[in-house]
This record gives C-alpha cells, sequence and structure tokens, in this order.
C-alpha cells in the first residue's frame, strides 16, 4: 500500500520514464542531461480543411522542478511550406532546428525545387540515427510538418533514436497523454479534414489546456499564451497573438462554469 | 629555366585534353537524341549503336544514349547512384530533374577532366520535366535547356559529325506529326538504312 502511494506522488511530478530508469538502475549522480535545460512541452500537429496546424506550449523547464521560461517559441518555420517543432533539450533543439533550415534553403537554391516533407523527415531521422551512436545522443523529439510535392498536407514525427512515423494528428512531449486525449476523441473530423481554422484554433488550445492542467512541463493557459502556426497553400502563417488570447479567454471562461 | 618547362607541361596537359575531347566526340559523332516537338506530338527519337536505356519518376523522364555498353553502363550506374543517394538521405520524391542534372554534369565533367583515364565517356544525356524545360548534358558535362514552349521544332543532342547532322536535321523534318505505330517503324527503319544504324528508337 505504502508503495502504491509513493508511486503515485511520484508519477504526479515526475514522468514514467524517469520513474522506471531510477527503478531499473538506482539513483544516479548529475549527469550532464539533468543539469540542461529541458522543454518538458507540448506540442501538437493536426490537419485541418486548409492545411496543418502547429500548436506549442511556451514553457522551457531546468531539469523538472526549475522553469527558466514561459516565453519560448517551439514552432520554427524551415521553409515557406513546412513547419518544425520539437521536444527535448534546447541545446539540441536549436542544432537540429539550425541545420533543417540550411538543408531546406540549401535545397531549394541548388536544385530549384522545395524539399519534401519526406524528405526533410528522412533527413532529420538520419541526423538523429547517427547521433545515437554518440556518447551524448541528441535529445529531441519533433514533429516536421506541411505542404508535399504532391499537393497533400503530410505531418511526420521523428524519435530520437531515428524512427519516424507519419500521422493526421501526433502529439509529442510531456503533455503528449493529455493532449491526445483530446485529439484523439475530435480525430474524426481531423481525418476528415472537417475542422475550419477558427474550429481547429479552439481545438489545440484545448489539448494544450488540458496538458497544462497535468502536466508539469507544460506551460498553463492562464500564465503563457500558446504558439499556434499554419501551413496552407499560400505558405506558412504565425497565427496572431491577439486572436490566440481571444480565443484561449473563451476557453478558461468556459472551463471555470 | 623551370618556369619554361612547367609552361610545356600545361600546354602537354591542355593537347591530351582536347585530343581525350575529340576522341569521344567522334565516337559520338553518329549518335543522337532528338526531341520532336510538334503540336499534335511530343516524342524523342534515339539513334545509335545501343538501345537507349529510360529512367523517369513523377518529376522528369530521362533518357541516356551512348556509343556502346559499357558507355551506357556507366550512366546507368551513375543514375542509380544519384537516385539511391537521394532516396537514402531525402526521398525518392526529391528527385528531380536539377538533382540529375546537376549530378550527372559533375560527374561527366569529373571524368572528362581526369587526365589518368584517356577515354572519356561517350554519352549524350537528355531530361524532360514536369516544368516544361528540356535539359541537354553533353559528353563534357555541359548543359543547354530549352523552354518546350518555345518554337523549336527539332531539339538534337550529339551527333557530333557534321555532314551526318545537316542530313539528320533534314530527314527529322520529315518525321511523324502523330504519334503512329506504324509511321514510326517506317520512318525509324529508313533512318536506320539510311544513316547505317544498328538501332532507332522513339520513346514517347
Amino acid at each position: 500500500m505504502k508503495r502504491e502511494l509513493l508511486e503515485r506522488v511520484l508519477h504526479s511530478v515526475i514522468p514514467r520514464s524517469q520513474i522506471l530508469e531510477h527503478a531499473r538502475n538506482g539513483p544516479k549522480s548529475a549527469s550532464r542531461s539533468e543539469k540542461r535545460m529541458h522543454s518538458g512541452t507540448t506540442v501538437l500537429a493536426f490537419r485541418y480543411a486548409d492545411g496543418v496546424l502547429f500548436a506549442a506550449d511556451r514553457k522551457t523547464s531546468d531539469s523538472y522542478l526549475g522553469i527558466i521560461d514561459v516565453d519560448s517559441y517551439k514552432i520554427h518555420q524551415l521553409s515557406n511550406l513546412s513547419i518544425i517543432g520539437c521536444a527535448g533539450s534546447v541545446g539540441d533543439i536549436q542544432f537540429v532546428v539550425k541545420a533543417m533550415e540550411q538543408v531546406a534553403e540549401g535545397f531549394w537554391g541548388q536544385f530549384g525545387y522545395p524539399l519534401s516533407i519526406l524528405g526533410q523527415a528522412n533527413h532529420l531521422a538520419n541526423i538523429l540515427r547517427d547521433f545515437s551512436f554518440y556518447v551524448w545522443p541528441l535529445e529531441v523529439h519533433a514533429l516536421i510538418g506541411g505542404l508535399s510535392l504532391k499537393g497533400e498536407f503530410e505531418i511526420y514525427e521523428v524519435w530520437g533514436d531515428g524512427g519516424k512515423r507519419k500521422g493526421d494528428y501526433i502529439t509529442i512531449g510531456s503533455g503528449t497523454d493529455y493532449a491526445q486525449t483530446v485529439l484523439k476523441a475530435n480525430k474524426g473530423p481531423i481525418r476528415d479534414k472537417k475542422l475550419n481554422l477558427k474550429n481547429s484554433i479552439d481545438l489545440a488550445l484545448k489539448a494544450i489546456y488540458r496538458a497544462g492542467e497535468s502536466d508539469n512541463g507544460t506551460s498553463d493557459l492562464r500564465i503563457a499564451t500558446p504558439t499556434i502556426a499554419v501551413v496552407t497553400k499560400n505558405g506558412f502563417e504565425e497565427i496572431d497573438t491577439r486572436i490566440i488570447e481571444k480565443a484561449a479567454r473563451v476557453l478558461i471562461e468556459r472551463e471555470r462554469q | 629555366m623551370a618556369k619554361r618547362s612547367r609552361r610545356f607541361m600545361d600546354l602537354g596537359l591542355i593537347q591530351d585534353f582536347a585530343v581525350k575531347k575529340l576522341e569521344t566526340e567522334q565516337r559520338l559523332s553518329r549518335v543522337f537524341i532528338a526531341f520532336i516537338n510538334n503540336p499534335m506530338a511530343r516524342y524523342v527519337v534515339v539513334g545509335g549503336d545501343v538501345t537507349p536505356c529510360k529512367f523517369g519518376n513523377n518529376n522528369f523522364s530521362c533518357v541516356i544514349a551512348g556509343r556502346s555498353l559499357a558507355d551506357l553502363a556507366y550512366g546507368q550506374d551513375l543514375f542509380r547512384e544519384i537516385s539511391s543517394h537521394v532516396a537514402a538521405t531525402f526521398s525518392e520524391e526529391d528527385l528531380h530533374s536539377t538533382v540529375i542534372l546537376d549530378f550527372f554534369r559533375t560527374a561527366l565533367r569529373w571524368e572528362m577532366e581526369d587526365m589518368r583515364v584517356p577515354q572519356g565517356y561517350a554519352l549524350e544525356v537528355m531530361i524532360a520535366d514536369k516544368m516544361g524545360h528540356l535539359i541537354r548534358i553533353d559528353f563534357s558535362g555541359e548543359i543547354e535547356i530549352d523552354d518546350l514552349g518555345d518554337d523549336k521544332d527539332i531539339i538534337l543532342s550529339g551527333a557530333y559529325d557534321e555532314n551526318f547532322k545537316k542530313r539528320l536535321l533534314v530527314d527529322l523534318k520529315k518525321a511523324p506529326k502523330k504519334i503512329n505505330e506504324e509511321a514510326l517503324e517506317i520512318f525509324g527503319k529508313y533512318l536506320e538504312k539510311k544513316y547505317k544504324l544498328k538501332n532507332v528508337c522513339f520513346i514517347a
């Protein structure tokens, strides 16, 4: 009984993976990964009527107990037709985003065609796989999405070990379980691409709100306004913060009642 | 004195290079790829001693003609190397005409300028892409790009023998205006017989 209680308490503050690691290996001395800044994060992406939507909270954590910043951007434009959103170690994310921006720009510049979304996901998977054999592998979990050369909107999830998958709606980061539940409840409209931009923003905010309620690594909607960006046939567009704030206020008001 | 001998050495290298280029040109004197740009039909006529090879995907179509099977095999190897490299690094969707152009140009130029190899690869490449460009890469890596919307009726690559080229251009003007299997076969046989070519084929 005591053990169950202890585990329950532990689960509420430390992600499950940490507990398992602790159980397997025992307590470890402060390593590089513990000292680094992490974006515990909830980053999500799904397809809607006009394209793909990416949303992310704004918190950067120091290990799992400190907060460095609640004004971070976790969604980055790679090219005019693609976005990347990352969870993991801040330094590694910055390295990966820079490398991906250079590749996307370089391909376009050299060959005159945009690099496909699958091509970008494969390239990132290759980078992460190469680094997975290093002493300190890159701690990055990423979402890449945008308009493919076939005229379809695609989203790929890329893991730190170089694995990848394609999906209609994907969530990454420590708030995955909570946000994914919200998206899963709306999988029908997402798959059928029935959501318009307004509905999509509301859905994304609700998912981040749920994650912020329960996850230590995700910023609360009442404290920090999430970042939302879309890629449509017209290209990349970051949604105006005032629109997101307005939608967030409505959501918070509704949740209070 | 040292300067002088260096100058003679350089001149020797340039002479060797010119001879290598000329020899490859001569080997390709009666090998050609012609793009027939009719309002009714667009197709490619390839002539030479060996059957050309054709590659492509949703983004482009590419024809490689060579003097011998060995030359053609090098072109095929090069294409496979490029496509597998691009597919492994990015994806198959990212294999564009400009990617092929870039790799082929570099490889053929490298082979031509590598003076440790006495003979160049006798290859001609023609690429048509979905953007309406027709790209020609010659054996030395030189490129020419035409717009398919232009008024040019015939776009010719190879055929470095001037007399052969003149007569061929006159004959290619008589090429069938529509893609008709019988008419093309008759025209192909006519070219084979007249110019003593072992292989003339058509690619739509």
